[in-house]
């Protein structure tokens, strides 16, 4: 292996690609109910909720971190349901609001309640890669070579939650090119001609509410098991807003915008770090250049057609013979 | 085939419809017609179930429409335009028409996900029956064009598409000749005949320009201050001394 890969595949890089994929969960969380014109600022509730779920199943119930992971997944989409049935009536920013209260409920709970451990925190969780870590040095003669058995084993955790976000985004856009992402587009244009055109506009937007629970979950019980402490202010309105931002400055007209924001808003600060104490300037700074001169976003959707392989093929259909391309 | 019975609404202190009642045969051509503010925009959200009755009912092919859901409503067979032309501007002239599909379809997000014989055969359904009526409205060359950017009088007619695409029993269209010129009504009084003659849908339509309702409806109903003033044949309405006092005023 070369030296300059190895180099690359220092714990530090590992770690923020881990976080980085995270993020893009976390965005989609909040692309989903976006996609058909709900703003919903609870992710970070809901985040909070499937990491405390996973982690005390984890710690006190010891359940396989795996499972316990999927499990604060579905917890966190079932609470959004239930949430849903009575905010989904607001609209614009009244939505946002009391979904912003929910996740200020959530992380005051968590403050008081005993079996959260109040403002100190669960720690000691039980972490991803360590676990694999154990298992290669127990199991196999790997590690002995360039790369350490420690970074093995995060290497495999990162495929890990590549292949999760893999399934997640070909998920959505499946879901997004079907009856149902023509709802939900719909819904997003123009909710009353939505509703006039027989679409039962209440049943849709509670369906992207529950996924964006479960997503916020999923992106919750990994990141617990991914460090080995969570505390209340882990979740609170920072993260709310950071989730938001990476949809808005990443671009929201297709899913691909949310990933390109998560990816280079986690990496923002990392790359800024030789500012030191005026890095949350600069990236304040950035952010607000950005949205001046870039207010669709990194990614439009007009970027994303123009990359597209099909569209190309398309203009290449369209031209006449012998004109070349206009 | 329409049956709305005493049917009454106020908003804050102004009985927008009072007590009005209304009927639509089946295969017929009727229009709404009436001075601004009548109550015919209204009376329109009415029967589509966007506002519930306070008082009276609505009856469709036998069952009670009103207080249901919009949705519900147009899955029974009701389908309208907008006067402020409403698409969903982003989407394509296709997406639009392939959109209100929706309810006459079935797959669910898993049958996507996994993408299931089932579903590929009802998308590729869906697309060829919204194809069919963007051609069947004249709009097949501009399919992949956004709403927003076709012109007004494409517009409406897409609108027309969009609402066929629920495959609508009884179709509501509301001033759907607004803002045409002499040419580009004719054409569209053709089509609203085309829509009644070969899909056999049930047209009542709310218009001003009156050589367009008077060329195409057989029953009209004029309503006055949220009251209906006449019925009848479009020649009866026409001569009915309370309808020119309505419109015109009193000597």
């Amino acid at each position: 292996m070369p030296e300059f890969l190895a180099a690359a595949l220092n714990a530090y890089n590992l770690q923020v690609a881990m976080l980085i994929t995270i993020n893009c969960l976390l965005g989609l969380s909040v692309w989903v109910p976006l996609s058909a014109g709900q703003l919903s600022l609870g992710g970070a509730g809901f985040m909070s909720v499937g990491a405390y779920t996973a982690a005390l199943l984890t710690l006190q119930a010891g359940w396989p971190i795996t499972l316990a992971i999927a499990a604060g997944a579905v917890f966190a989409a079932l609470l959004a349901f239930l949430l849903g049935y009575p905010t989904l009536r607001l609209q614009g920013v009244y939505l946002a609001i009391a979904t912003l209260a929910f996740g200020e409920m959530v992380r005051i709970l968590a403050l008081n309640l005993r079996i959260t451990n109040g403002a100190l925190g669960l720690a000691g969780i039980r972490q991803m890669v360590d676990e694999v870590t154990w298992y290669l040095w127990d199991h196999t003669s790997l590690g002995s070579g360039a790369l350490d058995a420690h970074t093995i084993a995060s290497l495999v955790v990162l495929g890990a939650l590549l292949l999760i976000l893999a399934v997640a985004v070909y998920c959505l856009l499946r879901q997004a090119s079907s009856r149902v992402g023509r709802a939900l587009r719909a819904i997003q244009a123009d909710e009353l001609a939505a509703k006039a055109m027989g679409i039962d506009t209440r049943y849709y937007k509670l369906l992207v509410f529950t996924q964006s629970g479960f997503l916020a979950g999923l992106a919750g019980g990994i990141y617990a098991h991914l460090y080995y402490f969570i505390g209340p202010s882990d979740f609170g309105f920072n993260r709310a807003i950071e989730m938001l931002l990476y949809v808005v400055l990443g671009g929201m007209q297709t899913l691909w915008g949310t990933l390109v924001g998560a990816a280079a808003l986690t990496m923002l600060p990392e790359l800024l770090r030789f500012s030191a104490s005026y890095r949350l300037m600069l990236y304040g700074g950035l952010l607000v250049t950005l949205m001046i001169f870039r207010p669709e976003g990194l990614l439009s959707a007009a970027t994303v057609d123009a990359l597209s392989f099909r569209s190309r093929r398309r203009r290449a259909a369209a031209a006449p013979p012998g004109e070349g391309a206009a | 085939m329409l049956e709305v019975r005493g049917v009454s609404i106020s908003f804050g202190g102004l009985k927008a419809v009072d007590r009005v009642d209304m009927d639509v045969a089946e295969g017929e051509i009727a229009g709404l017609i009436g001075p601004n503010g009548a109550g015919k925009t209204t009376v329109f959200n009415l029967i589509t179930g966007l506002y519930a009755p306070d008082e009276g009912s609505i009856v469709f092919r036998g069952q009670a429409i009103h207080g249901q859901p919009p949705h519900r409503i147009t899955e029974l067979g009701v389908a309208r335009t907008f006067q402020n032309i409403r698409l969903f501007g982003t989407a394509s002239a296709l997406e639009n028409v392939m959109m209100a599909r929706h309810c006459r379809t079935r797959s669910g997000s898993l049958a996507a996900i996994f993408f299931t014989r089932a579903f590929r055969q009802e998308e590729a359904k869906t697309r060829v029956r919204a194809l069919e009526l963007l051609e069947f409205v004249g709009l097949a060359d501009v399919r992949d064009v956004r709403a927003a950017d076709l012109p007004y009088g494409l517009q409406r007619r897409l609108e027309i598409a969009r609402a066929l695409a629920t495959e609508p029993q009884l179709l509501l269209l509301d001033e759907p000749a607004a803002g045409m010129n002499e040419t580009e009504s004719e054409s569209l009084m053709q089509l609203i005949r085309r829509i009644r003659d070969e899909l056999g849908t049930t047209v009542l339509l709310i218009d001003h320009d009156m050589r367009v309702v008077m060329g195409l409806c057989d029953t009209i109903t004029v309503l006055n201050f949220g009251r209906r003033l006449a019925h009848g044949r479009p020649d009866e309405v026409r001569s009915n001394p309370d309808v020119i006092e309505a419109y015109l005023g009193r000597e």
